[in-house]
């Protein structure tokens, strides 16, 4: 009596936001910042850059990796 | 044009908030003055808010998360934890009615005759309906996980009847639930044992209530084809909200209608 089909999927129907980000996911990028930065080694020669809209922003330090507290500065 | 660069929702300005404080402060007074004046005016009014309130308010989730999109991952994830966090308040909720039906039934007072049911109270079988009523909840429990992973298959016929069954299995525990509330030689009124009896049953029996409802909502959503196999989250809050029910009933079947009898 029951078939099998008919639910639809998120490639087909997602939308707005949550599709632009299903969309980026599978390409491999990250353009709203889910993830936590990937850490550069910290030099004058490979800086940490950090996006701001002004000149100084705060962040956020995981200090080692799986640590639950993050240490804001 | 200026967008965020993050993938939270910033919630557009909504009425319903306010709504709902008005209508938490019209069924509280309206409760006093029903008990104690006789008069429903403002409970009725309140009763009406409320379920205005919840309505739009809701709609307007399912508008904003199923056809805006905008209930990413992150945003998803926050609903998780706010039904987990509802769920895991409404268990201590039921944990007080649980408190005071052991304070009273484990160390009985002289007036009840030092035994528990007290003198005088005839408690229910608990192997007639009440062991009926576990075995429908027991079931509706299997229901609503063959429709969960049908939705998750993608199998639609099986997703929305498996849903059905358990509705329907929900209903006909309310029913059973009512007609044994009618058969009971005992009332709220009649001691500890009516107050602690009818307090815990009857709290549970308005979740099943509402739990219910919560999944006829998302049968009429799944039927509009909101679900996907792989974003159903109000579905799966449905769910667990049921499970909850279904355990809260196993508790009081244990405790009230069988170690208390």
């Amino acid at each position: 009596m029951a078939s099998g089909g008919g639910v639809p999927t998120d490639e087909e129907q997602a939308t707005g936001l949550e599709r632009e980000i299903m969309i980026a996911i599978e390409k491999g990028l990250d353009p709203y910042n889910m993830l936590p930065p990937k850490a550069a080694s910290g030099t004058k020669e490979d800086p940490n850059l950090v996006p701001s809209i002004t000149n100084k922003r705060i962040v956020g330090c995981i200090c080692e990796e799986d640590n639950c507290t993050v240490i804001s500065f | 044009m200026t967008h965020q660069t993050h993938a939270f929702h910033m919630v557009n300005p909504s009425p319903w908030p306010l709504t709902g404080a008005f209508s938490a402060l019209l069924l509280t007074s309206g409760l006093v003055m029903w008990f104690h004046y006789n008069s429903a005016t403002l409970l009725s009014l309140g009763l009406l808010a409320n379920t205005l309130t919840m309505y739009q308010w809701w709609r307007d989730v399912i508008r904003e998360g199923t056809y805006q999109g905008h209930h990413t991952p992150i945003v998803q994830k926050g609903l998780r934890y706010g039904m987990i966090l509802f769920i895991v308040s409404e268990v201590f909720f039921f944990a007080g009615f649980f408190w005071a039906f052991y304070h009273s039934s484990l160390v009985p007072t002289h007036d009840l005759g030092g035994c528990w049911p007290p003198t005088g109270i005839t408690p229910l079988n608990p192997l007639e309906v009440p062991l009926l009523n576990t075995s429908v909840l027991l079931a509706s429990g299997v229901s609503i996980t063959w429709a969960h992973h049908s939705l998750m298959e993608g199998k639609r016929n099986n997703m929305n009847q498996a849903l059905l069954i358990t509705i329907l299995l929900g209903v006909y525990f309310t029913i059973l639930q009512a007609s044994e509330y009618f058969e009971t030689s005992f009332s709220i009124s009649d001691g500890i044992y009516g107050s602690t009896f009818f307090m815990a049953t009857g709290f549970h029996g308005l979740h099943v209530i509402i739990g219910s409802t919560f999944l006829i909502i998302c049968l009429l959503r799944q039927l509009n084809f909101h679900f996907t196999s792989k974003h159903h989250f109000g579905f799966e809050a449905a769910a667990w909200y049921w499970h909850f029910v279904d355990v809260v009933w196993l508790f009081l079947y244990v405790s009230i209608y069988w170690w208390g009898s």
